[in-house]
């Protein structure tokens, strides 16, 4: 279309430099974690073996798992404070009710996850049919799922059926499982982001009147992004319990706000629309290495957090930054 | 009566609705017929953009039917328009600004698991769509929200076309877009009423109706007055229809009212983007801008409006100009009324009142900081009754308001601040002749009363018959500036676009 030639002069759009300043942007958690990770192994080689790699997510693990939950609350612009209380329900549940469950200890632990998603649900539906704010909606839900795992167990102990803490502690094909399920979470989010339902997702963080205009129906999809956070969360808690092989019914609050910085320290956006569970398990990651450079530096945990804040702070501002740039 | 037989039809029976008190639709119909192009004409606050939300499920009326092709349409879910084959180009857009130009294009469709197991694959989907519709080729893989308003105006087209349609419903889609782009978008119209769509057609620009719209139908304050063939109409007759009273013209009488004292001197003057230019503005004059989408025209005004930074000297009635921000280029005399009305216009949440005074809080304060809201409350009625707006409604809050009206309030905030300099930014787009007309009466009175307006359209006309002279931007630079003798939209869009002038033309 000829007519069309001083118009494609004038949207032939930016310079590629700029796009690869953005993509420089993205890479940046993936660069840091190299890095960091390179460092721990040059100051404290043997944690690069694969046995200790494997320990090391294994006590992570339930912050990975908090936190790729979460960022689907968030990816679909909520957020969920209530998945602490949910860690402790489920780990609380699974040190009580696993060893005389009537189906036996398996059927105990989808019983568990089937809780889980049902406790997500609830803040689901408190969001959307009840158009509470999800900070609220989940800050209430906190309060009665953290007060259901105290009369569960009121206190730390319980037993974990030894079949359950063998799966979460065990080695397949030479690797700790702990890394094999890390492999899989990050593989399934790589195939579940191509989905139809993913954009859809996406789309309703992203803007939610107009991907109802585009046919999207949004209550589903924030109920089962937020059943499914549930879901994450109630993994977290039996893998704890399993690893712990103890009931902690007060052990989720503890993973809540880490859980928030991992994702922003990832590069999903708080606002929703934008982002994904790879980067939040960089991000998790992350945040993990650095403990550890912080214990081999002799340091008290203490000042990992101080660590982390600043991380924190630092990426969002460099961020910022960075969009200011590219909207040049 | 829909001829039977005849092809697809779609059938609108005295629909209402209303929001709360508030009558948006009190008995429209509507019949239009594959085929052919069906324009819906009317004001703001009409209830276009109401019937248009019916037709694609987004609201469901209180009374009233609808029928495609002899079937009741399902109603009050975008999702049942989408399956009965009705496909919008929405005015506000539906591109979800996170996601990439691809992503949106493959919203809830199934592209096969390859394509969509790789980003290429939904890039190379959605480059093949706009290829397939003749649409400039634009970065798919960037998110929408760093594309420029044309671009995504062109995303948003390409998408409802490649929706399988029997309707297809154009809501001011031409809005946003330089004449090439419109007369794509005409075109593509006319191409999808003769592969046997319904095609429904809203515009404001009364050329556009008498280039692509065989039928049309009038709407005004919620009902259809008339309809039939568009040729039957003359222009007069189509505003007269519209407004419900003859429009005695659009344009009103020009009368040169600049002085050669200058009001603003800008020189070796950059922002982001644009410059280093030098640019005068005299005292009452109406200086157009004009140019390309996306030539350094928003970055100007931004620039001159303080809300970007700046290098370079900027005089104001003799004194050095150097604003840092909004607030003190308004204290300095300088207002913009900004492109996005209800984003950066207005606080949607507030009253009218509050939206009218809020850039001129300061001569409102009583000792102690305290509002003087009986002396505010005067001042913006004397402005809002002059625009049009009922007192009643200074309480309301300005979400409530049409398009048109908002942008009324808009301007009543910058008329309140008593600028000597106000910048417009495209301030009439998608606005109705009727207030285009008070706006237009408006701007020639500031101007006599000596303020100087720098007035940025995307509708040449509007600027050849509203300006004194025209800036033409090209790629963030002056182009060239028009003088009186040689306005003319030819001229403009040869400067735009870096064509010779003929000497004959610039005589």
């Amino acid at each position: 279309m000829p007519m069309l030639q001083p118009l494609r002069a004038a949207l032939r759009g930016l310079p590629a430099s700029r796009r690869r300043r953005a993509e420089l942007l993205g890479a940046l958690p993936f660069i840091l974690l190299v890095g960091l990770v390179a460092v721990y192994g040059a100051m404290e080689p043997a944690v690069l073996d694969p046995a200790q790699v494997g320990y090391q997510l294994q006590s992570g693990m339930p912050l990975i798992l908090v936190a790729c939950g979460q960022t689907l609350a968030i990816l679909v612009g909520g957020i969920d404070l209530s998945v602490g209380g949910i860690v402790s329900l489920s780990s609380a549940l699974l040190a009580t009710q696993a060893s005389t469950f009537p189906g036996g200890p398996w059927a105990a632990v989808v019983c568990i996850l089937g809780v889980g998603l049902i406790a997500g649900g609830i803040n689901g539906i408190l969001v959307t049919f009840g158009r509470l704010p999800p900070f609220i909606a989940t800050l209430a839900t906190w309060s009665i799922y953290s007060g259901l795992a105290l009369v569960v167990l009121p206190k730390d102990g319980g037993t974990v059926p030894a079949e359950i803490t063998d799966l979460a502690v065990g080695k397949s094909a030479g690797l700790a499982n702990s890394i094999w399920l890390l492999v899989i979470l990050v593989g399934a989010w790589l195939v579940f982001r191509r989905t139809p339902f993913a954009t859809s997702l996406f789309a309703v963080g992203g803007d939610e009147a107009r991907a109802r205009l585009r046919g999207v129906r949004s209550y589903p999809v924030k109920i089962a992004a937020f059943s499914a956070t549930g879901g994450f969360a109630a993994a977290a808690g039996l893998w704890l319990s399993a690893t712990t092989t103890t009931g902690l019914p007060l052990a989720g609050d503890a993973l809540i706000l880490p859980s928030i910085a991992a994702i922003v320290i990832g590069g999903t956006s708080l606002m929703g629309g934008a982002g994904g569970i790879g980067l939040t398990v960089v991000g998790a990651l992350i945040l993990l290495v650095l403990r550890g450079v912080v214990a081999v530096l002799g340091l008290t945990p203490t000042f990992a957090y101080i660590v982390t804040s600043c991380l924190l702070i630092g990426m969002v501002a460099l961020r910022h930054f960075a969009r200011r740039l590219e909207e040049d | 009566m829909p001829r039977s037989g005849d092809g697809d039809w779609l059938r609108v029976t005295d629909v209402r609705l209303a929001y709360g008190k508030v009558v948006a639709l009190a008995g429209a119909n509507l019949e239009a017929v594959a085929g052919e192009v069906h324009g819906l004409l009317g004001e703001n606050g009409a209830g276009k953009s109401s019937l248009i939300k019916i037709l694609s499920g987004v609201v469901a009326p209180d009374a009233g039917s609808i029928a495609l092709g002899g079937t009741a349409l399902g109603l009050g879910q975008p999702s049942l328009a989408e399956r009965a084959g009705i496909s919008t180009v929405y005015q506000e857009l539906s591109l979800i600004p996170t996601l990439t130009g691809a992503e949106n294009l493959a919203i809830g469709r199934s592209l096969g698991v390859r394509a969509r197991l790789t980003g290429r694959g939904l890039e190379a989907h959605a480059r093949a769509l706009l290829r397939e519709h003749g649409a400039p080729p634009i970065d798919v893989g960037r998110p929408v929200q760093l594309l420029s308003f044309a671009e995504r105006q062109i995303l948003e087209i390409v998408r409802a076309l490649s929706l399988p349609h029997r309707v297809l419903i154009f809501d001011e889609a031409t809005s946003a877009l330089p004449p090439d782009e419109s007369r794509w978008v005409l075109g593509k119209a006319r191409d999808a009423a003769r592969s046997g769509a319904v095609v429904l057609f809203v515009t404001h620009r009364l050329r556009e109706i008498r280039e692509v719209c065989d039928t049309v139908t009038i709407l005004r304050d919620g009902a259809t007055v008339t309809s039939g063939r568009t040729a039957e109409f003359s222009d007069d007759q189509l505003v007269a229809h519209m407004l419900g009273r003859r429009l005695e013209r659009l344009y009103p009488e020009r009368a040169d009212s600049s002085s050669q004292e200058v009001a603003l001197e800008v020189r070796d003057w950059t922002t982001r983007r644009v410059g280093p230019l030098s640019l005068t503005v005299r005292k009452g004059e109406i200086l157009g801008i004009a140019g390309l989408e996306g030539h350094g025209q928003r970055e100007l005004l931004l620039g001159l409006a303080g809300d970007l930074p700046s290098k370079g000297s900027m005089v104001l009635d003799g004194r050095v100009y150097n604003p840092g921000n909004p607030g003190s280029a308004i204290k300095s005399g300088i207002m913009l009324v900004p492109e996005d009305r209800q984003k950066e216009g207005l606080l949607l949440p507030q009253s009218i009142l509050f939206n009218v005074a809020l850039a001129s809080l300061g001569r409102y304060g009583r000792l102690g900081g305290w509002l003087d809201d009986r002396r505010a409350r005067a001042d913006v009625s004397a402005i809002t009754t002059e625009l049009g707006l009922p007192d009643r409604r200074l309480d309301h809050a300005a979400s409530q308001l049409s398009g048109g009206m908002m942008q009324k309030v808009v301007l009543g905030k910058a008329l309140l601040a008593r600028p000597k300099v106000l910048l417009l930014h495209d301030c009439t787009r998608g606005v109705d002749v009727g207030t285009k007309a008070q706006i237009f009466e408006m701007m020639f009175r500031l101007a006599r009363e000596g303020v100087s307006l720098v007035f940025y359209s995307s509708d040449f006309a509007e600027l050849v018959n509203m300006s004194d002279r025209i800036a033409v931007m090209v790629e963030g630079q002056v182009g060239k500036v028009l003088e009186a003798g040689s306005l003319s939209e030819d001229n403009i869009l040869k400067v735009a676009i870096g064509a010779e002038i003929a000497p004959a033309a610039a005589s």
